[in-house]
């Protein structure tokens, strides 16, 4: 029994020796401090579900405007609650690319509170050798939206849009006043702008504006569906009606005037002694929306004004149509310079009809292009829109922006723009019916998908730290946008959101794509490309771009990696950014 | 792994050899197997807790307790990192319940091995200090988000082994004290991330590298899983065969 016993005391301090006896005490707290100091925070930027993207495009080719950037200031009255797409509250934002994403503070946004007080905003966009364009915009989800505002070129204009420019229009004296009457035509003399002797030019200030003085007229033929579509800020407007009060109307335009006088840097807002006299030929097959007939000799039609900075319309005066000369005729002098339209109008709403694409697309959240053709109030509109599929339809979703109060019939085609991505989209139904473009009504449209090229789901994980500090770590919340280098157009635009730093791209093989997120007015860019490489892989390429207008790119990266059964690949890139952009961006 | 089985398996056939050997010690002519319960509390580096104990003699126990800990320190400490700046507030969650044997070598000094079901989660949530400026639109620290670090043990159920002064149930007094020194196995520990808002990312697996490299230096650690156990009891014997 004393044998046992010490042979029990044995095992009772044995084992407590077992416990400790590989304790490499050193060794680990070193090991474990290069874990501790390796150690990562990842904090993603910020998330705004509330993301206004922005395009710019040609009236007339539908082209982005990729040329120059186009300068964008935010006004109107919850201005102060837009953002560039990294928070940042500037004075004007410069597109890159065509386009410029715009967020509203989240602090702003109620998801519910938005639907019955939308935010509202103004966008004006200027940009050399353009037509100035306002828009309004109004927010009444807490969603993307993409918003296209058409820019006309002044020596490039669209059809039925005529733009007379002349560099020695008139000349006034020190006082503002000038010394002869002008006259400037359009259309064989269909339209005249006139500005008497003696009238005196004032600026915004209204100090006199002196010297020679540049004309830039522009008229939109209000019998061109073109034309219309070209106006900017389109014809669904924010009014100030003939009783003061505020409406949402459209615009069934009978002609419109936009003229500018410049001397040097000086632009001309108002007259004073006068004004200039504006006039139309009617066409005679114009319809009077209130007589359902052609207009005639002594039928009234409102004259508007363009609220600069706001877009807003005013309601002027009411003209009278006359016969001059056998010919149907529209006059009216003008004590300040903006947009004139003489127009009739109807009831339009905020809440146009809805249509949300929900599907399972090769990749879910997969941007993909829509072809969505009506008609409002006679016109014919063609909207070639990118839509975010998904199988939830978050963010995927068309909206007619103001229609009129009127029936239109929508019909959806796969847009051109998908092929670059080797699909072609079904929709179903194709085509819908809506009654009234104001009922508020959501259509929902399932998206199939029939893929005609290889293609490939490339995964990115993207991520970046200082150059002076590995431990804290960025994942960008963005969007990025892809088109096939050979492209210009907007049908070639896809878009994939970024999440914490993780996108999924559709791309078709052996094509090369820019590929770029914008961060503010910074836009970082490169090209990529994805071969298979022997049976089993696929090489993928991406080349850095340092400048898009010259071309000038950095070393290209190249992966070899595996293909999977869903022929899906995924690229990571840690980056390393100067101190200055990275903290830029958190 | 094989530490667990072997630690264990040392720790049972030791407790069962001794038993069996009392057993048959206390089974010889003259002395009867009596059977006597108590019930106890205790303090440990486990928590406050309350057993069970049952003995067949004077030499064999068996211990069934649950020990509960459960403590918070808001905003213990504050870490920097870049311009961020961080309140720390570390908790403690420790105990669950276990089934011990004790043998006793000596009248009021014993061994014992047993198993642990383990509660242990010591969690640091980390928040940024103050509001924050990203861009121009300023972020309180609610609508940053948070990260929580949490260390837990590899396993659940793990061994236990510790040698005590005193006694678990009274030899032949109702009330017993005991001082007991131990440790349980629990194989490593593991540190799980995760994170809300702008933090989300830190619980993404994807995004584990650095936390991956840690756990794996914690597995390699010859002493790490090993939990220390100081123990003070007390115990009233309820039931006296």
């Amino acid at each position: 029994m004393k044998n046992f016993k010490k042979t029990m005391l044995y095992f009772a301090v044995i084992i407590p020796a077992i416990f400790f006896s590989r304790c490499t005490l050193t060794e680990d707290i070193s090991s474990l401090k290069k874990s501790v100091d390796s150690l990562q925070i990842i904090v993603g930027t910020p998330k705004f579900n509330t993301n206004i993207h922005i395009e710019f495009v040609d009236a007339k080719t539908g082209q982005f405007i990729k040329s120059s950037d186009v300068n964008v200031v935010v006004s109107g009255k919850d201005a102060s609650s837009i953002y560039n797409n990294i928070g940042q509250k500037k004075s004007g934002y410069t597109s890159k690319m065509g386009f410029v994403d715009l967020i509203v503070d989240p602090h702003k946004v109620d998801s519910v509170a938005i639907k019955t007080t939308p935010v509202e905003f103004a966008v004006s966009a200027s940009v050399n050798g353009y037509l100035s364009a306002t828009q309004k915009i109004t927010v009444d989800k807490a969603t993307r939206q993409i918003i296209r505002i058409k820019l006309i070129k002044m020596d490039a204009a669209p059809e039925g849009v005529s733009v007379a420019v002349n560099n020695n229009f008139t000349t006034t004296g020190v006082n503002g006043k000038t010394l002869n009457s002008s006259t400037q035509t359009l259309n064989a003399g269909k339209q005249t702008v006139v500005i008497p002797k003696d009238v005196i030019l004032k600026d915004a200030t209204g100090a006199p504006v002196t010297g020679t003085l540049k004309s830039e007229i522009v008229f939109f033929d209000p019998t061109s569906a073109a034309a219309q579509n070209a106006i900017p800020g389109t014809l669904s407007v924010d009014a100030t009606m003939s009783n003061g009060n505020a409406q949402n109307i459209k615009f069934i335009s009978a002609g419109m005037f936009n003229v500018k006088l410049t001397a040097g840097d000086k632009a001309v807002k108002s007259f004073d002694n006068g004004g200039i006299t504006i006039k139309t030929v009617l066409p005679p097959s114009f319809i009077n929306p209130k007589t359902g007939v052609a207009v005639k000799e002594n039928d009234v039609i409102e004259m508007w004004s363009m609220e600069e900075g706001s877009g807003k319309w005013i309601f002027e005066k009411m003209d009278t149509v006359r016969k001059v000369n056998g010919e149907l005729v529209l006059e009216e002098t003008v004590k300040h310079l903006s947009s004139w339209n003489w127009d009739y109008w109807i009831p339009s709403c905020d809440n146009g009809p809805k249509f949300v694409f929900k599907g399972s697309l090769t990749s879910n959240n997969l941007a993909a292009n829509v072809n969505a053709k009506y008609k409002d109030y006679g016109y014919d509109e063609s909207d070639n829109r990118q839509i975010i599929v998904s199988t939830t339809g978050d963010n995927s979703y068309l909206q007619i922006l103001r229609p009129a109060q009127s029936a239109a019939t929508f019909t959806f085609t796969n847009s051109a723009g998908n092929n670059s991505t080797g699909k072609e989209l079904v929709f179903t139904p194709s085509s819908v019916d809506v009654t009234n473009m104001c009922e508020g009504k959501t259509y929902e449209i399932q998206v199939s998908e029939k893929k005609y090229v290889e293609s490939v789901n490339v995964n990115v994980e993207l991520s970046a730290t200082s150059a002076s500090n590995k431990n804290l770590v960025l994942m960008p919340n963005t969007w990025v946008y892809y088109f096939n280098t050979s492209g210009t157009t907007i049908t070639d635009l896809s878009t994939s959101q970024m999440t914490n730093g993780k996108s999924t791209f559709s791309l078709a093989l052996d094509q090369e794509y820019y590929i770029g997120a914008l961060f503010g007015s910074s836009w970082g860019m490169g090209t990529i490309k994805v071969q298979n490489e022997g049976t089993s892989s696929y090489r993928l390429t991406f080349t850095p771009m340092i400048d898009f207008s010259t071309a000038q790119t950095g070393t290209p990266i190249s992966y070899v990696l595996p293909k999977d059964a869903t022929k899906s690949v995924t690229v990571k890139y840690a980056g390393v950014l100067s101190d200055e952009i990275f903290n830029s961006l958190k | 792994m094989k530490k667990i089985i072997f630690t264990f398996a040392l720790s049972v056939i030791t407790l069962v050899s001794m038993a069996q050997a009392n057993e048959s010690l206390d089974t010889t002519p003259g002395k009867k197997i009596r059977l006597d319960a108590a019930i106890g509390v205790g303090a440990s580096t486990n928590g406050l807790g309350a057993n069970i104990v049952a003995s067949v003699n004077n030499i064999v126990a068996l211990r069934l307790g649950y020990e509960t800990l459960d403590k918070s320190f808001p905003d213990a400490m504050t870490i920097s990192q870049s311009d961020y700046t961080f309140n720390v507030s570390p908790s403690l969650k420790n105990g669950g319940f276990s089934a011990i044997l004790d043998w006793y070598i000596r009248r009021s000094f014993y061994i014992s091995a047993g198993m642990v079901m383990s509660n242990l989660n010591l969690t640091a949530n980390i928040k940024s200090a103050k509001a924050i400026k990203i861009g121009d639109i300023e972020y309180s620290p609610d609508e940053m988000g948070e990260m929580t670090l949490a260390i837990q043990p590899q396993n659940k159920i793990s061994p236990y082994f510790g040698i005590g002064f005193g006694r678990n149930i009274g030899r032949s007094k109702n009330l017993a004290m005991s001082f007991e020194l131990g440790a349980y196995d629990m194989g490593a520990y593991v540190l799980n991330v995760s994170g809300t808002k702008l933090f989300e990312a830190n619980g993404d697996p994807a995004s584990q590298t650095s936390i991956a490299n840690l756990n794996e230096t914690l597995k390699g650690l010859s002493w790490s899983g090993i939990y220390p156990v100081i123990k003070i009891g007390i115990s009233y014997k309820i039931w006296k065969n």
